[in-house]
């Protein structure tokens, strides 16, 4: 690497990955649980990379209905979405299992590119697989183990 | 059956009867201006406004169902703590015009009604006399 950065390399893993976000409501269930917490609990038991729930302050679905926490009796059904970052055999693989347990809902995928860091992981092994090409091209480094 | 098993039944009806009547009102008609609890709160004023000084005048209505109607469903039906935090999300939000309109607006409606179920109960017990 060269430049400015060459002395100190950025340390982040990089690559291509799939961005799937599911919009569901807070109280779809599923087997009796929140069905945010069943998908979270399902990706889990996969070693899936990883996933976060967020919960909105506003918004409204396929039935206009508008839920807002201002308002105490919108309150009770706000909009949640889960983001989980895979590659795409995998999101593609768990898609048929996600959509037994949403009754309404959305999911989008997108194409991510990804820079990912692990507290954990030792120096050395930090820029191994993938190198940050500062020219922004999000190409594979061919001397690592991709 | 004692007085608190009245209330407790009045209140189960009245928060049913708010829960669904205010959550209708809410996507009808409202956006993120709490009119869905303004209509509950004047309503109530109303209905409490008739519904004590109509049972309070006529011997017909024992303290049971007195105790049903107010306590228990007004009571349930209604709701201050509601409008509070309504209010304080408007002014957190900075939006203190809107919060402003729905203080005012919710006092002198509450009141209004407050009167207006009086001066039914009024009525309706000199008309309740005549026959």
């Amino acid at each position: 690497m060269t430049g400015p950065e060459a002395g100190r390399p950025m340390h982040g893993l990089k690559g291509e990955r799939v961005l799937m976000r599911i919009h569901i409501g807070e109280r779809d269930k599923y087997r009796g649980k929140p069905l945010y917490e069943a998908i979270v609990e399902l990706l889990r038991s996969r070693h899936y990379a990883g996933a976060t729930v967020l919960r909105a302050v506003m918004g409204f679905g396929a039935t206009a209905h508008l839920r807002t926490d201002r308002i105490e009796l919108l309150s009770l059904d706000l909009p949640i979405v889960i983001e989980c970052v895979e590659t795409e055999e995998r999101i593609t693989a768990i898609l048929p299992e996600i959509d037994a347990m949403i009754e309404g809902g959305l999911i989008t995928l997108e194409r991510a590119k990804v820079i990912m860091y692990r507290a954990n992981l030792p120096p050395e092994q930090r820029t191994v697989s993938w190198q940050m090409d500062m020219r922004g091209l999000w190409e594979p480094d061919p001397s690592g183990p991709a | 059956m004692p007085l608190y098993v009245w209330v407790a039944l009045g209140s189960a009806a009245g928060g049913l009867a708010r829960f669904l009547l205010g959550t209708l009102i809410q996507q009808k008609l409202g956006s993120t201006f709490p009119l869905g609890t303004l209509a509950i709160n004047v309503t109530g004023s109303l209905a409490l406004g008739f519904l004590l000084r109509y049972t309070l005048g006529t011997a017909a209505v024992g303290p049971e169902i007195r105790a049903l109607l107010t306590s228990g469903f007004c009571g349930g039906y209604t709701t201050f703590s509601t409008f509070s935090y309504e209010t304080a999300a408007l002014i957190e939000d900075g939006d203190y015009h809107r919060a402003a309109w729905y203080l005012a607006l919710s006092v002198a409606f509450s009141l209004a009604g407050a009167f207006l179920g009086i001066a039914l109960a009024r009525e309706a017990l000199a008309l309740r006399r005549r026959f």
